[in-house]
């Protein structure tokens, strides 16, 4: 492989990584415990922030890096403590925006809620530019670990080692909750709340803990990527970007891993850079449009075909082989007290 | 669950005192008390539009009456929320299925089984799966005798929306019972049941009674009121107007004046 095309694959893959991790912080929300966090871009978009300000250094004069750019704070925080404290700020972000929105709305006003949250946080930072330098956004944020590797190449390498760690860490965590009886009291709320509150579960605050863990996991994201772009502007955040991540979640199948996993690489890696190499035509900026497009017509295309998506969600059996049943003959309900399952369907 | 001791049957589980709700302007309960002893078992009848299932919505925490308390084994429960009545034993089931669709017949009825560990997002990552494996296998050879009881057993895999409406009604009585409850609140148990099988549904929640369970349920069937009910309440327009024994009741007047103009 020649260098160039090791760069472009080594870049495919750290940004095939960042999107699975947001996609699977996404479907614990959304695929789950169903719910529909129209904000999810923002909580991506505070871990990436949050991790430049506490890697660039203090913002005064005589920092070269940050003398034509304003923001808060301000820090030089070794790695990967830059990502725990995302981490920490997505959860912490998650906790006013949950109580407010999950505990008194219902599910339809609270994805306008998110929206509208999403849309006032990127009003909020392009007009306080004192804050992460307005619409500019950061710029020249270091990259962690740089040293580590002698060429440039090498340290595309490595950064997908770390990419691969911190997918495998939330593949874990998405995993353990997913096959832990919580993950099937989060399923249980996603069909019924009221039976799943009937039946003793605490709906608000378990909503909340899968709301607070994907967007932590969004933070992550957020960190990883913008440590590896070494840029983070409101331009990159802005609310539609959560379609593009809720639709590769809808288009590989959710509740599943694998499918969700599938949808991030088809969708926010797949097509833009597809995109890429159709021939230039149109008014300028008509081609980054038809990815939009192209999305969107996706979307709809699978709600309405294969609205369970590639891979659609895995029935949990607990190992109880279907070929260990013996087959009913008809007429064998007839000899018991009880008519079979089958007669009872009539009642229905 | 294990029979209540003999003195216990009879104390005072549940009573509630002048309750209301209404829709808009609408009285649809007005003054309702009730009082419910331990280890009985209790229809709430009454015809169309009487009130029974806000009433029981009320009783189970769901609606918020705009009046009236509720006290439960003497604890004064007006302003719990349905989560924390059904941890405490009052556990309800739906005038519609409200099955969880998408989860199989044993997820449906794992889901209910209380003080599962590994159901809290601290306890996934404190506690090995070991522990909840334990556990979750206790449960699952309960769920499968259940269904096995009612001949539903080669749908445990399936998922409760594919199931019939009678089916589905069942899976909710057996639900409810995974939660271990100690009072049952039934709304139309029985709606959809094919004729057949209500009689072994009547078996059950008779030897759920003798388990120590008190039940209240609402039915239209007042043959299956009168042979399994130890006594009922009756209420019409958002008011209680009879409590006492079914035989007594076809006997009043104004029971029977109900169900005519009802």
């Amino acid at each position: 492989m020649s260098n160039a095309t090791q760069f472009y694959v080594t870049t495919l893959l750290i940004y095939g990584a960042v999107s699975i991790i947001a996609c699977w912080g996404l479907d614990l929300q959304f695929g789950d415990t169903g719910i529909l966090n129209f904000a999810f871009i923002m909580f991506q978009a505070a871990g990436a922030y949050t991790a430049a300000v506490l890697t660039l250094g203090p913002s005064t004069q005589s920092n070269p890096l940050s003398n034509y750019q304003h923001y808060v704070f301000g820090a030089s925080v070794p790695y990967p403590v830059s990502v725990f404290a995302a981490a920490l700020v997505g959860a912490l972000l998650s906790y006013p925006i949950g109580v407010v929105a999950l505990r008194r709305l219902r599910s339809d006003y609270q994805a306008v809620a998110m929206l509208v949250v999403s849309l006032i946080a990127t009003t909020v930072v392009i007009s306080d530019t004192g804050l992460l330098d307005g619409e500019r956004g950061l710029f020249l944020i270091p990259k962690p670990l740089r040293d580590s590797a002698d060429t440039l190449l090498g340290y595309q390498w490595l950064y997908v080692g770390i990419s691969c760690v911190f997918l495998a860490v939330v593949l874990w965590v998405i995993a353990r909750i997913s096959r832990a009886p919580l993950g099937r009291s989060l399923r249980a709320i996603r069909e019924s709340e009221s039976a799943a509150a009937a039946l003793g579960k605490n709906v608000l605050s378990l909503r909340m803990g899968a709301f607070v863990v994907g967007n932590m996991i969004a933070a992550i994201s957020g960190a990883l990527l913008v440590q590896y772009i070494g840029s983070w502007s409101p331009n990159g955040w802005l609310y539609p970007e959560t379609f593009v991540y809720l639709g590769a979640i809808i288009i590989g199948g959710a509740a599943n891993k694998l499918g969700v996993l599938i949808g991030a690489l088809l969708l926010p890696v797949g097509i833009s850079e597809g995109v890429r190499y159709l021939p230039s035509f149109g008014g300028p900026g008509f081609v980054d449009a038809v990815q939009f497009m192209l999305i969107g017509v996706l979307i709809i295309a699978f709600m309405w075909f294969r609205p369970r998506g590639l891979v659609p969600e895995r029935r949990r059996t607990f190992g109880n082989p279907r070929w260990s049943f013996r087959r009913r003959t008809p007429g064998a309900g007839v000899a018991t007290a009880m008519p079979s399952a089958d007669e009872q369907g009539l009642a229905g | 669950m294990s029979a209540l001791p003999a003195e216990a049957v009879g104390r005072p589980i549940l009573s509630a005192r002048s309750l209301s709700h209404s829709f808009q302007a609408v009285r649809v309960v007005d003054g309702v008390s009730i009082d419910i002893d331990e280890g009985r078992l209790y229809g709430l009848i009454g015809p169309n539009g009487a009130g029974k299932s806000t009433v029981m919505n009320i009783l189970a925490g769901a609606q918020k009456p705009i009046g009236g308390t509720t006290h439960y084994g003497g604890v004064d429960i007006t302003r719990w929320p349905a989560y924390r009545r059904a941890r405490h034993g009052v556990i309800r089931t739906f005038q519609l299925s409200n099955e969880f669709a998408r989860l199989t017949v044993l997820e449906n009825l794992l889901v209910a089984v209380p003080n599962q560990p590994g159901d809290t997002f601290r306890e996934v990552f404190t506690t090995p799966r070991r522990r909840w494996n334990r556990r979750q296998g206790e449960s699952l050879d309960r769920a499968r005798a259940l269904l096995a009881r009612f001949n539903m057993e080669a749908k445990a895999d399936d998922y409760a929306g594919d199931l019939s409406g009678g089916q589905k009604r069942i899976l909710e009585i057996l639900r409810a019972v995974m939660a271990q409850p100690r009072l049952l609140l039934l709304d139309e148990p029985l709606a959809g049941i094919h004729p057949r099988i209500i009689e072994s549904v009547c078996d059950y929640l008779r030897e759920l009674r003798r388990e120590g369970v008190t039940i209240l349920m609402i039915e239209h069937e007042l043959e299956v009121v009168e042979t399994l009910c130890d006594a009922v309440v009756v209420m019409a327009s958002g008011i209680v107007i009879f409590r006492g024994s079914m035989t007594e009741a076809r006997q009043r007047r104004e029971v029977i004046d109900a169900y005519v103009a009802g």
